[in-house]
């Protein structure tokens, strides 16, 4: 089976710039929740990764791809 | 080839309350992971030098190509035996791009957790491991190299 290529992003730097410039207020405000935020502004967040972009899509008309973000509060250390 | 990566550097909230002045630094890749029929939309994911392993939340793994091989529990630094997620280790396709590039198409092995409330996290197996990877915090830049 052939498969299509993974194309390059499509996702301004800028766009994650813009939510990490802002990730101490996106943790008081969405904490330990997925984000998904277009233009410095948040479209649709929640505890499901995929429903929030699903929403975030019915939100903005734009056709092109939304950035998605887990919000972590506090610090994570991720050992396994 | 040569794959940006995204630092991430914002003020501990909590230190700050403290009185200290410290930062909380991380370092994303943007990822495509491959599906049945395509590649997922982009999405950010954590780069981890900690982790042995590379993690996918549910139900993001869900719509993913994968092949199982056994189901398992993960755990952190918390040293309790009921602290812990469970876990399918499963082998999934990865592509790592940027605004440029994308890199081949990457087999590798990651825990898919049952809990939505994590982040992508990309480890050494079979990924991390093939990358050169630098770090340059004093100039703000993080890249990989195949």
């Amino acid at each position: 089976m052939s498969y299509p290529n993974p194309q390059p992003s499509q996702i301004p730097t800028k766009e994650y710039d813009w939510a990490f410039a802002h990730y101490p207020a996106l943790t008081k405000k969405f904490p330990n929740e997925w984000i998904a935020f277009l233009a410095g502004r948040v479209l649709a967040h929640g505890k499901d990764p995929v429903r929030v972009l699903e929403r975030a899509k019915k939100v903005t008309k734009v056709d092109r791809e939304i950035p998605t973000l887990f919000i972590e509060k506090g610090i994570h250390i991720y050992a396994f | 080839m040569k794959i940006n990566l995204i630092l991430k550097k914002t003020v501990d909230l909590e230190a700050l309350d403290h009185g200290l002045s410290l930062f909380v630094w991380r370092v994303y890749a943007r990822i495509r992971f491959r599906t049945i029929d395509g590649w997922t939309e982009e999405r950010l994911a954590i780069v981890d030098t900690g982790s042995p392993y590379s993690t996918i939340p549910a139900p993001l793994w869900e719509v993913l190509e994968k092949k199982a091989h056994f189901k398992t529990k993960i755990s952190g630094i918390v040293p309790h035996s009921k602290v812990f997620l469970k876990a399918i280790l499963a082998d999934v396709d990865g592509a790592l791009v940027d605004s440029r590039n994308v890199t081949e198409p990457l087999a590798f092995p990651a825990f898919l957790a049952d809990s939505r409330e994590v982040p992508i996290i990309l480890g050494f197996a079979r990924l991390l491991e093939k990358f050169k990877l630098v770090v340059d915090t004093p100039q703000n830049r993080a890249w990989v190299e195949l």
